[in-house]
């Protein structure tokens, strides 16, 4: 029973981020079909979208455990890095998700990828060491009280 | 409030607290002298007991029914429970932490904010704890954010 408590909380999550991937790649998928002037999209595409997120966001669980300390985090981070490349410009260009679209609408949605990507990782990173600021000098403060 | 301190040659420390009322900070600083004073009974792997001052306590840990104290250079096992511990001298600094730990807030050394909502705690004896998702906005809550 526990053993599939933790797999249900890890699926949870994990379609958390899943969900969170794949509507990014539907979005970019919408503007790239307006562009090219289609306004219906592939089953078949997105399917294979939802499957490669679904695949990404289950190695990313692995890469950054929730329930268990982060170890090797630079590595982890280079390795994040490079299977989101794999996984979202790698996927497109082998299945053709924005084909046939202009280079320049290509350019647009690979710049884009790679700005969400850095702030992604950029944001979660200040965040998380403005937070720890915070919480140290409210721990101290609370230290020197009593 | 305002505090003072005499230096006076008597036979036993006393304080004496001066108030038209018991409102709230005055009940505090009265619950706060009791849980200071009240020392835990702890014994050691010898079973030699000893009345620890909640100050010295690090943490404290749930294993297989048993509660450990844990100081900076000793571990103790006692009677109560961590939610009896916690009860008793959450005024001065005991918070729980997890399931099965407590940790006393004068013995963190610093904290540092995770992912997924979680918080690391570095203790003064060097060991980390993890704060979990779910006990972690009680500890920003505790310590007023």
């Amino acid at each position: 029973m526990t053993g599939f408590l933790h797999f249900y909380r890890w699926g949870l999550e994990m379609k958390y981020n899943m969900g969170l991937y794949f509507s990014g790649l539907v979005f970019m998928k919408a503007i790239s079909d307006a562009v090219a002037g289609r306004f219906a999209m592939d089953t078949l595409i997105l399917m294979e979208m939802l499957l490669v997120c679904m695949a990404f966001a289950s190695v990313e669980s692995a890469l950054f455990p929730r329930h268990r300390e982060q170890t090797y985090l630079r590595r982890n981070t280079m390795l994040w890095v490079l299977l989101a490349h794999l996984a979202f410009p790698g996927g497109a260009a082998v299945m053709g998700w924005f084909t046939p679209t202009p280079w320049w609408m290509l350019l647009i949605l690979l710049l884009t990828f790679e700005t969400s990507l850095a702030a992604m990782w950029f944001g979660f990173h200040v965040a998380l060491k403005q937070d720890s600021r915070q919480l140290n000098r409210r721990l101290q403060q609370y230290q020197n009280r009593i | 409030m305002k505090i003072t301190v005499e230096h006076v040659p008597v036979p036993e420390n006393e304080v004496v607290l001066r108030c038209p009322e018991l409102d709230e900070e005055m009940l505090w600083v009265l619950s706060l002298l009791r849980s200071g004073l009240q020392r835990l009974l702890v014994w050691d792997q010898e079973r030699q007991t000893t009345l620890l001052p909640p100050g010295e306590v690090v943490y404290c840990e749930s294993l297989e029914d048993k509660t450990f104290v844990y100081t900076a250079g000793a571990v103790y096992q006692t009677a109560l429970s961590l939610a009896e511990l916690e009860g008793r001298y959450g005024v001065v600094g005991f918070f729980r932490c997890g399931k099965s730990a407590l940790v006393n807030l004068h013995g963190i050394r610093s904290l540092r904010s995770q992912a997924g909502g979680r918080i690391e705690a570095l203790l003064v004896t060097g060991e980390k704890f993890m704060v979990s998702r779910h006990y972690a906005p009680l500890l920003r809550e505790r310590l007023g954010l």
